[in-house]
């Protein structure tokens, strides 16, 4: 086959085939072969996970990291399905986008008293993420939004002096997220969505001095939630206004413990064996406002309140060995954006930057090296590059978690954590109307 | 991506064991953790026993049989002569490892050198290594056993590899389990081995840390560690290390099993061999109608006739090269049963009277040793209890009528009892 390019740079027979079946498939099939080709690119990949307030990745999409993700009143691509899927019902035809994350961060810890500082390893992880949309209906859109939003990871040195609370920590997560939106009004959508979550777990502690060695956990499970939004275009874009909540999601995994003391004297009394622990993801309520004040202009004020009470105990019971209870004692936190998204250079390119501020969801007194938390000050900035069809974001944002001590001692030694992480998001997507 | 990780699951080692918490404990025996060091003398309330009752007549926890034989072993300080040792094990183990000098070691204290006047077995019974002694242990030596593990020691009969018990590793410690705390109270919880030992036992914990703690220093001062690596048995390799005294007592051994029973060296004389020291002044015959003696012999069969007096044939004794020697003044009837018995008042040269061996204890008993064909005992086996209560039976017939009267000695008194037909292989 020859194939040449048009304006858009996509191959004609390329576009020959989608016009064909634009003309053809119903817009709800589309959004199905948009999604599952992706789904299968996701779930065949190694994920790691990056950070945010607690272990929230909200950050998902390369638009909404260069605004800062202050986007919930204001969005109008295909990851409304995370930020505010009552804002599908006002956009036209069928979209779908695809990109991730990348997550590149690295803690350190001194500990109290003085002594040599610890650096974890360098940890660089990608978080895929595929976006679909379609209006079905004059009033009625649905969406389905596949990516992670809860992710762990973090390897420390397997001799440091916090290695019985953390020597690596990983817990991923995988949404798949269906929603529906309805237009009440011209002014007014409502969305519902399901959320359904494959979460893993894999952690490895060193055990007791005296004993040796390290025990890994791991596991996988299911879990379910909800999640539900309004958008009220008080101005329709000029000032919107935007409420969204996301359910909590309990995770009860079952895993196996793979027990590794230094002496085999103590192998028949902790003996590889099953477990169980659980999880409790927090609900999540954002409010958001956008304003265009001029037409090249989008400005966005988002807040976060994250129930982060949810993460207070984690107690892992095993078949034979101790139980053993993990308490973070999590705080329910907030986390204040803002972002600014400027059009007027060039037609098509969008220039944009955002500030966060991000508040701390474990305590200090529970703050241990599987979750090196703290108050954190994020800089974002982003271009994007967008045609009637195509779109391309790409975002960077800095995040810079302020020094935390951790002054308890039970989750972990006593000390200060500095972290600082960088996240890149790429977005692509496509619209066809 | 949300796929479980892939997590190892390691085949589980068999162990030595060391759960004093089972019933019947599964720790190696006999043990010099049960000799009180102020009275000198086996204590099992050291080892968080109940303590033995006065009298064994009132029903209690122990069986009366256990709670006599018990009581005679608390009179001791140090285990009797003839006590086979044994190490219980997780699972059933390959004979052909059980080499001895090799992965099992036994060293006695005094001389620093191991010996090979043992027997080495694994008895499927007990799922336990024996160690029986080929004769008899020492009398005031202290003997020391390891058990080698891990990839060059001992294997289960399946091929695992056989480890020590977290007990054994705790002993093995260098530095102290107590972290240099005075007492339980004042111990500081975090202390490495208490935090340990408190994941399962959270009230005890220190306490417990502090028993170790005895055991590990005693390890040290006694140098078990050192006269096992001297011998070719590392500490890393040992899974499995103890000790424990023999009595100091002199002791007239019985013993069937291994040959230990009155000899018979004449148509009309016995030779009894006796571990340790003996006053031949407080070697006397028991002449009926004449003399108390601490030697008495009967002729159980003649005793059943109508004349009692022929029942005490008229003997001589002596003490000859570690052997009393019994001479009858006349023949010993070829197939009459008889018995020997002696007495606490033989004593050696200490002033200290003759102390019993287990088998002559286990046939004057009171209490029975069998019980539905189980034994009434938990240290002896049930064929070693049916065997032994056929004759403790019928000498408790013969104590409890006219044998005290007659002799004024009582089964208390004791320190030797054995039947046998004169004439056949006892």
């Amino acid at each position: 086959m020859t194939a040449s390019a048009d304006e858009t740079g996509v191959p004609r027979s390329c576009v020959a085939i989608s016009r064909s079946r634009r003309l053809t498939i119903h817009p709800v099939a589309r959004l199905a072969i948009a999604v599952a080709p992706m789904l299968v690119l996701i779930l065949g990949l190694a994920q790691r996970r990056g950070d945010a307030a607690g272990f929230l990745i909200y950050d998902l999409s390369g638009e909404a990291i260069g605004r800062g993700s202050a986007v919930t009143a204001s969005t109008t691509e295909p990851a409304a399905v995370w930020f505010n899927p009552a804002a599908l019902a006002f956009m036209e035809g069928t979209s779908a986008s695809a990109g991730g994350v990348f997550v590149s961060a690295r803690s350190r810890f001194s500990p109290a008293g003085g002594g040599a500082e610890t650096s974890s390893e360098r940890g660089n992880f990608f978080l895929p993420t595929v976006y679909a949309n379609a209006a079905v209906h004059d009033r009625v859109a649905v969406g389905m939004g596949v990516y992670t939003a809860f992710g762990i990871g973090i390897k420390w040195p397997a001799d440091w002096v916090g290695r019985e609370s953390a020597i690596s920590a990983s817990l991923e997560t995988l949404a798949l997220n269906p929603t529906v939106a309805v237009k009440l009004h011209p002014q007014v959508s409502v969305a519902v969505g399901f959320d359904a979550l494959r979460g893993t777990v894999d952690f490895k502690n060193g055990l007791p001095e005296i004993v040796g060695g390290d025990v890994r956990l791991a596991g996988g499970t299911w879990g379910y939630g909800g999640n539900a939004a309004v958008l009220y275009r008080a101005f329709p874009e000029r000032l919107h206004f935007a409420l969204t909540y996301r359910s909590r999601v309990k995770l009860s995994f079952d895993g196996q413990a793979d027990f590794r003391p230094a002496s085999p004297d103590l192998l028949p009394a902790l003996p590889d064996q099953s477990g169980t622990a659980a999880i409790t993801l927090p609900d999540m309520v954002t409010i958001g406002v956008m304003a265009r004040p001029r037409s090249d202009l989008t400005l966005g004020l988002d807040a976060n309140l994250v129930f982060w009470s949810t993460y207070d105990r984690i107690d892992i019971a095993f078949e034979s060995a101790p139980r053993r209870a993990i308490i973070p004692n999590g705080r329910n936190s907030f986390t204040v954006r803002v972002g600014a998204d400027w059009a007027g250079a060039v037609e098509g390119l969008h220039l944009r930057a955002g500030a966060i501020l991000d508040q701390s969801a474990i305590p200090s007194d529970s703050l241990g090296p599987g979750l090196p938390d703290a108050n954190r000050i994020d800089a974002t900035v982003g271009v994007g590059y967008s045609t009637r069809r195509f779109k391309a974001d790409l975002g960077y944002m800095l995040v810079f978690f302020l020094p935390n001590d951790s002054d308890g001692g039970r989750e972990g030694p006593q000390g200060t954590y500095r972290t600082v992480a960088h996240l890149l998001g790429v977005t692509v997507g496509a619209t066809w109307r | 991506m949300a796929c479980t990780p892939s997590v190892a699951h390691d085949p589980v080692p068999e162990a030595m064991e060391f759960d004093p918490d089972a019933l019947p404990p599964r720790v190696p025996q006999p043990t010099g953790l049960v000799v009180n060091n102020q009275t000198h003398r086996i204590d099992f309330s050291l080892t968080g026993g109940a303590p033995i009752p006065v009298d064994c007549a009132t029903p209690g926890t122990l069986s009366r049989a256990e709670c006599e034989f018990d009581q005679y072993l608390q009179t001791l300080d140090g285990f009797p002569t003839v006590t086979p040792a044994e190490a219980p094990v997780s699972a059933a183990l390959d004979p052909a490892t059980l080499t001895l000098g090799t992965n099992v070691v036994v060293v006695a204290a005094s001389s620093r050198a191991p010996t090979d006047q043992v027997v080495v077995g694994f008895d499927a019974g007990t799922r336990a290594i024996s160690i029986r002694p080929r004769r008899s242990w020492s009398i005031g030596e202290t003997y020391w056993i390891g058990i080698r593990g891990y990839e060059d020691g001992v294997r289960a009969a399946s091929g695992a590899l056989v480890v020590g018990s977290p007990t054994q590793f705790l002993l093995k410690q260098d530095t102290p389990l107590t972290c240099g705390a005075a007492d339980p109270d004042h111990v500081d919880p975090t202390c490495p081995a208490v935090a340990l030992l408190a994941q399962t036992r959270p009230t005890t914990a220190a306490r417990t840390a502090f028993q170790l703690e005895a055991i590990r220093l005693g390890y040290l001062a006694a140098g078990g560690w050192a006269l096992m690596e001297a011998a070719g048995l590392p500490k890393q390799e040992l899974a499995a290390l103890w000790s424990f005294p023999v009595h100091t007592f002199s002791v007239p051994e019985l013993d069937p099993t291994v040959g230990l029973v009155p000899a018979v060296t004449a148509p009309n004389e016995l030779r009894i061999a006796v571990q340790g020291t003996v006053d031949p002044d407080t070697v006397r015959p028991f002449v009926f109608g004449s003399q108390y003696g601490s030697v008495v012999l009967m002729d159980l069969t003649a005793a059943q006739g109508p004349n009692v007096l022929e029942g005490f044939p008229v003997v001589d004794t002596s003490y000859t090269a570690g052997r009393i020697v019994i001479t009858g003044r006349a023949p010993f009837v070829l197939g009459h049963q008889y018995g020997v018995f002696l007495t606490t008042d033989i004593k050696d040269m200490r002033g200290e009277a003759l102390v019993p061996s287990p088998v002559s204890v286990l046939l004057r008993l009171r209490g029975t040793l069998l019980n539905d064909g189980h034994s009434t005992i938990s240290t002896v086996s049930d064929g070693d209890a049916a065997m032994l209560e056929v004759g403790r039976a019928q000498l408790a017939t013969l104590f409890d009528g006219q044998f005290a009267p007659l002799t004024h000695v009582t089964r208390e008194q004791l320190a030797y009892c054995f039947a046998f037909p004169f004439g056949t292989a006892p």
